[in-house]
């Protein structure tokens, strides 16, 4: 009886999360004493207007930044200055704002790389690899060179590529930013479906408020680095703070 | 079904088999109608193709512009030649070998073995450092490599026999030797490419923080692909030594570095089908603004020549030509395709994929 007390113990450890974090660039911050943890299997809105801190708090995740203060732990293990390629090997995928593709390779290569870095044989990850794309609908796109996709496709493309190799958490930089209204919606029943298909957690900045809502279990708001709100969707909706931060965030745009 | 699995693997080994078929047919060519010039304009082809490739290896998958690899094939070189020269010249003449490479007597491809894996390991040590460093840094560290290497080299009289130059090495075989020993850097290049580390280099290639977020080690896989290219590159080296019967560091030097780098760029450093194309288009070019040096007789009996130093200035503009009009060298990156009768039809692409998922 002893066993499920253990197994308990270590779920209650299972996680990405991160303590008190401050990054500072040139004395400024950019993240100023902020909180995040993202356990097995559940979706967290990260949303913020832009320059809020959203993308160096994913730097801060996948060991891309290393934080001024404060923890990063992976499931229980300190994981301050672990290197980017560690923490993937960890567990951890991430999607880049950017796209950031094997611009020359071609379509099925993209996604079969990152199954061969996290160990599968070349037969193997091309297999893995053929089924991602065909979830994330890019099926008839295997031979095609990656760079010359369009813009949408190559975001799913970075997404699968970050799926192909089986991670725990992955952590998506607004993958539907450019999208049309039906892409969109398309891609988040895509996102809707990773907790149940792939297992893994999901970490989603994404600028549609009610795209983010609808989504996600909770949510957590950045403003100028720090956190405003964290919690429900629900709760997160009244807030007076969150949304004066946000929709200034709208106009803003 | 069957066919298809026959189809996919000639996809898959297309590439250097249809690059040695063709350098087989031109060799044998050569071979049966050739001059002896002919001959020996060719066989250096055929070395130069290994060296290219051993430059590709590297350059070509990691995107990093190593120019220091001649060190490579210097090192190469010299252990082939020391390995199967005669014992008597050795002991009058590099008193400072130890004792049983004086006495060694090595058959000629053997030593080639040897040379390639004493490259390796000069690679290996160098490289560990290399790979290290950024991208710009890591070129002028292999270029200084060169220098190092050529001083030593071309002064430690009692190995290298210094600015005299080592004579009497003997000769690996005909035109066929050289050409064997080219096949298999090509089938060398093209499995390293093929490979998984292969496959993870060029991602890093395209994109290095993308690579390291996809959990691919960049360091070592530019290690590997730098210590397989100076095994190569020390193939290279040997074979030539082998062909020009006589040595000194200058060989594997300058000159040799611009025009390796030339037939590179300009056959497109992105695809091994781009080192024999540029190879060939390259030494054929050179070849006929050397004979302009030399020049040709005019009917009235003058000379008609090139100012001397003419072929080099005259090969980097056809360099910045073929860059202005093709930015990625005459291939652009792509391989020699399969011929379309071969060629899967695209239906059953995604009818293969769908039993395999
Ligand atoms: N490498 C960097 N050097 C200096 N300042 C940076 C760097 N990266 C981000 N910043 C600054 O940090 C702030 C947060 O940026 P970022 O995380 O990209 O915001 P978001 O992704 O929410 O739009 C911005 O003010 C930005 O200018
Ligand atoms: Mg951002």
């Amino acid at each position: 009886m002893a066993e499920p007390l253990a197994e308990t113990a270590t779920r209650a450890r299972e996680a990405l999360e991160i303590k008190h974090v401050s990054v500072l660039f040139d004395g400024l911050a950019a993240i100023s004493d902020v909180s995040l943890r993202l356990a097995p299997r559940e979706i967290v809105g990260l949303v913020g207007p832009n320059g809020a801190g959203k993308t160096t708090l994913v730097n801060v995740l996948t060991g891309f930044q290393k934080p001024t203060k404060g923890t990063l732990h992976l499931d229980g293990a300190d994981a301050r200055g672990w290197s980017p390629a560690r923490v993937r090997g960890a567990g951890v995928a991430r999607t880049f704002q950017a796209g950031r593709l094997f611009k020359k390779l071609d379509v099925l290569e993209n996604a079969q790389v990152a199954g061969i870095a996290s160990g599968l044989s070349k037969a193997g990850a091309r297999r893995r690899a053929q089924d991602v794309l065909e979830q994330v609908g890019l099926a008839d796109a295997h031979d095609k060179i990656a760079g010359s996709l369009p813009y949408t496709d190559q975001r799913r493309l970075d997404i699968a590529r970050a799926l192909c190799s089986a991670p725990k958490y992955i952590l998506l930089d607004e993958p539907a930013a450019g999208m049309s209204d039906s892409e969109c919606e398309e891609l988040m029943g895509i996102i809707r479906s990773l907790p149940a298909v792939h297992g893994c957690a999901v970490l989603l900045i994404e600028h549609n408020m009610h795209v983010v809502m609808s989504l996600s279990d909770r949510l957590h708001v950045l403003d100028g680095g720090r956190t405003i709100i964290e919690g429900l969707p629900e709760e997160v909706q009244k807030h007076e703070a969150f949304l004066s931060a946000y929709l200034g965030a709208e106009v803003a745009e | 079904m069957q066919n298809d699995k026959l189809k996919s693997l000639l996809e898959t080994v297309w590439t250097p088999f249809g690059l040695i078929a063709g350098l087989a047919v031109v060799t044998l060519f050569v071979q049966l109608m050739g001059t002896g010039t002919v001959q020996s304009f060719w066989t250096e082809i055929l070395i130069r193709i290994i060296l290219v490739t051993g430059f590709y290896i590297f350059i070509g998958n990691s995107g990093v512009f190593a120019f220091g690899h001649a060190a490579f094939a210097c090192v190469g070189g010299y252990v082939a030649a020391w390995l199967s020269m005669d014992a008597m010249f050795k002991q009058i003449m590099l008193t400072g070998l130890p004792g049983w490479v004086q006495s060694a007597h090595v058959a000629p491809w053997l030593s080639v073995f040897a040379a390639m894996a004493a490259a390796a390991v000069a690679a290996l040590v160098v490289g560990a450092v290399i790979v290290r460093l950024s991208d710009i840094a890591a070129s002028i560290a292999t270029f200084a490599f060169l220098l190092v290497v050529n001083r030593i080299y071309s002064n430690w009289d009692s190995v290298t026999g210094g600015a005299a130059p080592l004579t009497n090495i003997p000769s690996l075989g005909g035109i066929w030797a050289s050409f064997v020993f080219m096949a298999g850097a090509l089938v060398i290049a093209w499995l390293f490419q093929q490979s998984r580390f292969g496959l993870m280099l060029r991602a890093s290639r395209d994109d290095e923080v993308a690579a390291m977020a996809t959990g691919i080690s960049v360091y070592r896989m530019r290690l590997v692909a730098f210590v397989l290219s100076g095994a190569v590159m020390g193939c290279g080296g040997a074979v030539y030594s082998f062909f020009l019967g006589i040595l000194t560091a200058d060989v594997f030097y300058m000159s040799l570095t611009f025009l390796l780098l030339v037939m590179l760029v300009v056959g497109g450093a992105e695809s091994l089908t781009g080192v024999v194309v540029g190879v060939v288009a390259v030494s054929c070019v050179s070849e006929v603004l050397r004979l302009g040096e030399e020049g040709v007789a005019l009917p009235n009996g003058d000379m008609l020549a090139l100012p001397l130093g003419m072929q080099q200035i005259l090969l980097g503009i056809f360099m910045v030509f073929v860059l202005i009009n093709r930015a990625d060298g005459i291939t652009r990156g792509s391989e020699l395709p399969l011929p379309k009768a071969f060629r899967k039809p695209q239906s059953i692409v995604s009818g293969e994929r769908k039993t395999a998922s």
